[in-house]
Order: C-alpha cells, then sequence, then structure tokens
C-alpha cells in the first residue's frame, strides 16, 4: 500500500495549495456566519430586548405593524416580505419590491426598500447593515463577481477539499496516534501536528460540512440527475412544492383578509403536525390589496433539522389556505436533512458552539496546511536569503490570507460602528471597508520582511478586535449596558469578540518570539519530516 | 516506467515520462466530471422508488463518485489505462443511460 499512498499524498499537498486560499475564505467565513443572527443584533444597536419575539402575540403585532407600516410607505409593490426573528434576534424587517421599478433587478435591503418594525409593532429608524448576512453570503456567493461564477468557483474548490480531506485520511497511516502528537517548537513538525491535530480533531465535521455543502448547490453542480428524469427541471421542484392556482395582478383594489387568523391557522398546522414548535419565520404577501393577493406565511427554521421551509398559502382576500399537499418525498426530505445539517438553523447554543468550534478548527486546518507547504519548502531553499518566486508569491498570499482575512473583516465590524447611521449607501461602505482593508494587508504583505507581516497583521486584527467591545463601552452601549439591560447575545458577543481578540494577540506574540531552529537546516529531520508527510 | 523498481519509488516523478501528470490531472478535471454525469444520469434511471427520489439520491451520490475517479485517477499505475478505462465507462454509462431514456428526455437533453 506503500505506493497508493504517496501518490495520495502529492495530489493531497497540491489540491490543498491550489484551492487553500479559496477554502479559507469559505470556512472562515462559514464558520462566523454560524452566529449570523447573533451578529446582526450586534451590528443593530437601535433594536433592544423590547424587540424580540417572545410568543404568538408579539408574531402578531409585528406582523400587523409591518402591514401598516408597508401600506402607508409602499401601497403599490408587487410583494412584500416580512421576516421574524428567531430567539437570537431582534426585529421585524419589511421589505417590499416596487411595481414601476424599469430594471425589477434584485437588491439586498438598504434604507430605500425596507424598514423595520419594533416588539411594539411600530417602525423604528435602524443603521443600514447587512450584518450577518453578509457572512453568510459571501460564504458561498463570494463578492465583486456574478453570483452563478462565484458558485461554481466555490463548488470546484469544495470538491478539492472533498478530495483533500479523503487522500489527507488515506496519507495518514497513523492518524489515531498522531491525534495525541503534538511536537511544539520543532518547525515543520509542529505544523504538520497542528494541521493533523485540527484536520483529525473535527474530521466527522469536515466531512459532513463538506459533503453537505456540495449538496446544498448539487442541481448546479450535476443537474444530470435531475435531467435524467425530467426533461424540464422546473417539473421536479414544482412537484415538491405546495400548488396553487396563479393568480395574476388584477389592478382592483379589494380589502384584505386580517392577518392574525391567517397567522392563527398556520400555527395550528403545525402544531397539529407535532413538527416541534411553530414560530412563525415569514410572511410573504404578493400583489398586496389587490384582488388578486396571497399571502404565504412559512414556518421559522430553526424548527426542525430538515430545511424543509413548510409554508401554507392564503387567498388574502378571503382568508382561506389554498394550499395542495406536496408530494412526500424520502429523497427530498434526505437532501432537507443534509442542508439542515450543513447550515444548522435548528442548532441550539450548545450545538451551535460545537458547530463554531468545529468551524475554527477548520480554518485553522486549511492555515495550518497552507503554512505548512512552505514551512516545507524553507529547509530546502538552495539560497533562503532570495527564495524563488513561486515561494514568495505562496508565502504571501498565505499571509494576506490567514492573517489580513481576519483584520478585514473585524475592520468590517468597526465600519459598522463608525460610519454615520443614516449614511446613504451604508452596508455597500461597511462591505468596501473589509476589501479596502484586506487589500491594503496584501500589499503590506508584499513589502515587509515575511516575519514581520505576519507578527503585524495578526496584531492589527488582535487590536481591532480587542477595541470593539472597548469602543462600545466608552460610547455608553458595552458590556456593562448589556448586562443591566439583559442583553444577553450582545454579552457574548462582546465577550467572543474580546477572546478572539487574545486569542489573535496570541499568535502575534508567538510568532514574533520564534526563532527558527538551526537544526532543521540539517538533511536528516528533513527526511523524517517527509516520510511524517507520507504517513511512515 | 521501471516496472521492476526494487525499492518502489513509483511516486517518484523523475521515473515517469513527462506527459503522465498533464494527463492525469486534465483526466482527474473533465474525465471525473464527464464520468461522474454519466453515471449520475444512469443510477437516476436505474434507482427504484419514485423519479424524484431517484433524482435526488443519484444527484446526492455524485459527489462520492467524483471523489473516487480522482483517487483511482492518481492511484493507478498506468495513467494511460486509467484514461481508457475512465473514457471507456464514459462511453458505456452513457449509452447505456441514453438506451434507457425516453424520447422526451433525451429531446430535452439534446436542448
Amino acid at each position: 500500500m506503500k505506493g497508493f499512498r504517496q501518490t495520495q499524498s502529492s495530489v493531497h499537498t497540491w489540491t490543498g495549495l491550489l484551492v487553500g486560499w479559496v477554502l479559507f475564505l469559505i470556512f472562515i467565513n462559514g464558520t462566523v456566519a454560524y452566529w449570523r443572527e447573533e451578529i446582526s443584533h450586534w451590528m443593530r444597536p437601535e433594536l433592544s430586548a423590547a424587540d424580540m419575539v417572545h410568543g404568538p402575540a408579539d408574531e402578531t403585532r409585528m406582523v400587523e405593524g409591518a402591514i401598516n407600516a408597508l401600506t402607508s410607505r409602499a401601497p403599490n409593490a408587487t410583494g412584500w416580505t416580512i421576516t421574524l426573528p428567531s430567539e437570537r434576534g431582534a426585529g421585524a424587517q419589511a421589505v417590499w419590491q416596487e411595481r414601476d421599478d424599469p430594471a425589477r433587478r434584485f437588491r439586498w435591503p438598504d434604507a430605500s426598500n425596507s424598514l423595520w418594525i419594533g416588539g411594539d409593532g411600530q417602525p423604528l429608524t435602524v443603521r443600514e447593515t447587512r450584518g450577518g448576512d453578509f457572512f453568510y453570503r459571501v460564504h458561498f456567493d463570494l463578492h465583486y463577481m456574478p453570483v452563478i461564477w462565484a458558485r461554481w468557483l466555490v463548488g470546484f474548490c469544495s470538491m478539492f477539499m472533498l478530495v483533500a480531506i479523503v487522500t489527507g485520511i488515506i496519507t495518514h497511516k497513523k492518524i489515531f496516534r498522531d491525534f495525541f502528537t503534538f511536537r511544539p517548537g520543532k518547525g515543520q513538525r509542529s505544523w504538520l501536528d497542528g494541521h493533523n491535530a485540527t484536520a483529525v480533531l473535527a474530521l466527522p465535521f469536515h466531512l459532513m460540512i463538506t459533503y453537505t455543502g456540495l449538496i446544498t448547490l448539487m442541481t448546479l453542480y450535476m443537474p444530470w440527475g435531475v435531467l435524467a428524469n425530467f426533461s424540464d427541471p422546473r417539473a421536479i421542484f414544482a412537484e415538491l412544492q405546495p400548488k396553487v392556482p396563479p393568480a395574476p395582478y388584477a389592478a382592483t383594489p379589494t380589502p384584505q383578509a386580517p392577518i392574525g387568523a391567517m397567522l392563527e391557522q398556520a400555527r395550528q398546522v403545525w402544531q397539529s403536525d407535532n413538527q416541534g414548535d411553530s414560530r412563525v419565520g415569514m410572511v410573504r404577501i404578493s400583489n398586496p390589496g389587490d384582488a388578486s393577493a396571497r399571502v404565504t406565511i412559512s414556518r421559522h427554521s430553526t424548527s426542525t433539522i430538515a430545511a424543509d421551509h413548510a409554508a401554507i398559502i392564503f387567498d388574502g382576500v378571503s382568508g382561506k389556505a389554498l394550499n395542495s399537499p406536496t408530494a412526500d418525498s424520502a429523497g427530498e426530505t434526505a437532501r432537507q436533512v443534509m442542508i439542515g445539517l450543513h447550515a444548522g438553523r435548528f442548532a441550539p447554543i450548545t450545538l451551535r458552539w460545537f458547530y463554531f468550534v468545529s468551524g475554527l478548527a477548520g480554518t485553522a486546518m486549511v492555515a495550518t496546511g497552507l503554512v505548512m507547504w512552505t514551512a516545507k519548502r524553507r529547509d530546502k531553499l538552495s539560497d533562503p536569503a532570495k527564495p524563488p518566486f513561486g515561494f514568495r508569491l505562496v508565502e504571501r498570499l498565505n499571509i494576506a490570507t490567514v492573517a489580513g482575512l481576519p483584520a478585514g473583516m473585524v475592520a468590517m465590524f468597526w465600519a459598522n460602528r463608525l460610519l454615520p447611521v443614516g449614511m446613504a449607501e451604508r452596508w455597500p461602505a461597511e462591505v468596501q471597508t473589509l476589501f479596502i482593508t484586506w487589500g491594503l494587508c496584501l500589499i503590506h504583505a508584499c513589502l515587509r520582511p515575511a516575519k514581520r507581516a505576519w507578527v503585524e497583521q495578526f496584531g492589527l486584527a488582535s487590536l481591532l478586535l480587542l477595541g470593539l467591545p472597548i469602543f462600545d463601552q466608552m460610547r455608553g452601549g458595552g458590556l456593562w449596558q448589556h448586562v443591566v439591560d439583559g442583553d444577553w447575545i450582545r454579552f457574548w458577543t462582546d465577550i467572543v469578540l474580546l477572546a478572539l481578540g487574545l486569542l489573535m494577540g496570541t499568535i502575534a506574540i508567538k510568532v514574533q518570539r520564534h526563532k527558527p531552529r538551526v537544526v532543521a537546516r540539517k538533511a536528516r529531520p528533513n527526511r523524517e519530516a517527509a516520510l511524517a508527510v507520507a504517513g511512515e | 516506467m521501471a516496472s521492476a523498481a526494487p525499492t518502489r519509488t513509483a511516486g517518484k516523478a523523475a521515473s515517469r515520462p513527462g506527459w503522465e501528470m498533464p494527463l492525469r490531472i486534465t483526466l482527474a478535471l473533465f474525465g471525473t466530471y464527464g464520468l461522474t454525469s454519466t453515471s449520475t444520469a444512469l443510477l437516476a434511471r436505474l434507482l427504484p422508488g419514485s423519479a424524484v427520489d431517484a433524482s435526488i439520491v443519484a444527484s446526492m451520490l455524485s459527489f462520492a463518485i467524483a471523489t473516487s475517479i480522482v483517487i483511482w485517477i492518481f492511484a493507478a499505475r498506468s495513467a494511460l489505462a486509467v484514461t481508457g478505462w475512465v473514457l471507456g465507462l464514459m462511453v458505456g454509462t452513457g449509452g447505456l443511460f441514453w438506451l434507457l431514456a425516453p424520447a422526451d428526455i433525451r429531446a430535452g437533453l439534446l436542448g
């Protein structure tokens, strides 16, 4: 089996390096996105604990308030979408699409097409931000490029990741023993141990998350399974979704049925189905105020593991439910469970922490793997003072990605606090702050000596993280205020920011104090290390 | 390739002709997608249950199929032989699918 393992070792090294930087971005943003709603709550300080949903009465009040506000703000919209918070967030967001919008283009909610409703059902002024949703979307849509290209690129990298994981397992003979092996201060071997530990520690998670991630977009990547049985791919989705008769816009203003009764009916259906709790997640009204109005009420995705989007569609005028029962498909349920496992929307707080820590381990696995590529080759350089271009390129990209990207992400948190609240184009400015900071880190990494660049960028990320809770405290909305208000979501967000800041600071100090081992330039340790990589 | 090399250094690039690795990489990129597509389509026709179930389960399995193919391509002793196998299986599974598929499905795939 020696030959087999060796062939897989080089597959592992090169697939890992080629897509490592994109995978790092995917992994770190996906990990952060497990706190999507907490981050959104943190980034909207105008919302408070009073705007949270504690029961059906709160839901009804906020939806009714949203419909009132939308009726006066956007009476001619083609559609209204009202999103209610889970138990991890606050405030309802109401978004509309103008009927006379010539472009009809999709737009993220901003100040011109959305408003916020507080717990009392009244509109609130809330700063324009993508919040945690940005990290969720950038995880598979990237940014500054058409979504479809981004998803293909992410899928391509994920497939490499799957191959890298499986070949990594094959490469790794002593997988169990090495899990308990850590040889710190031994140069490249320490990187190898760290890479193994973070990889093996959460190995079931890595396999699960990569495979289920591919499944979330499988009809894009591998449409042939559907096309083998359906000449029109839309037919399979139509079969799985509730069917209602079409309702073309009638242009006849008609009094609408009260929403409260529909919400109540939806809750009863979900409860009688014995499908866990019956929290309402979203209310969508098409052609509101018209004779053709339709109301779609969706259950909150925190209710079940399967991402099933259970929804009931009502006639907006009569208030009657229109759904036909949907096809019961074991395959579809399996797919929904896979997607549910990936996104973890169902996860209660303890499990959510496991998701987050496993995601951090995955991020560290990618990072240590990338660094190992240079660590392994540095010993073999004929002239360490003038490494070849390829080596320098990998080294600089590693710095800008592993240390620079986190710094950029924290810079977005700062932009959320520092940009004026009423500013036009506010959320794009927040996002640009991330990419500008990241770009500056890349330039910085190219200009500075490698070690200095590592220390300075980790140090920057650390200071930015540690500064956030302190800045909030000085502005009067920090840790202490969260305790007084009983706002534990923001309290723990601040604590995690501080903890991550200390982690980044520790890494910066470790790199600063690190002295490359002179012994490592001898031939023998190299050979040992090379064999260790091959799993010998 | 030294077939009787006593120390089994088959993994070393030096003992292989220069076109071997590029061939394997090209095959891993395009051959994998091709063979995965044809076998997923064939599976979707052969799996029991409703058409919806068969399509979804076949699609979910496709990523495991693709991973296995990549591993096989790099593990195989002869790059030429594995190329032949992958292309042959692609024609075989694709052809069998084509024979099993009804006319409207074929028409849909032809656009």
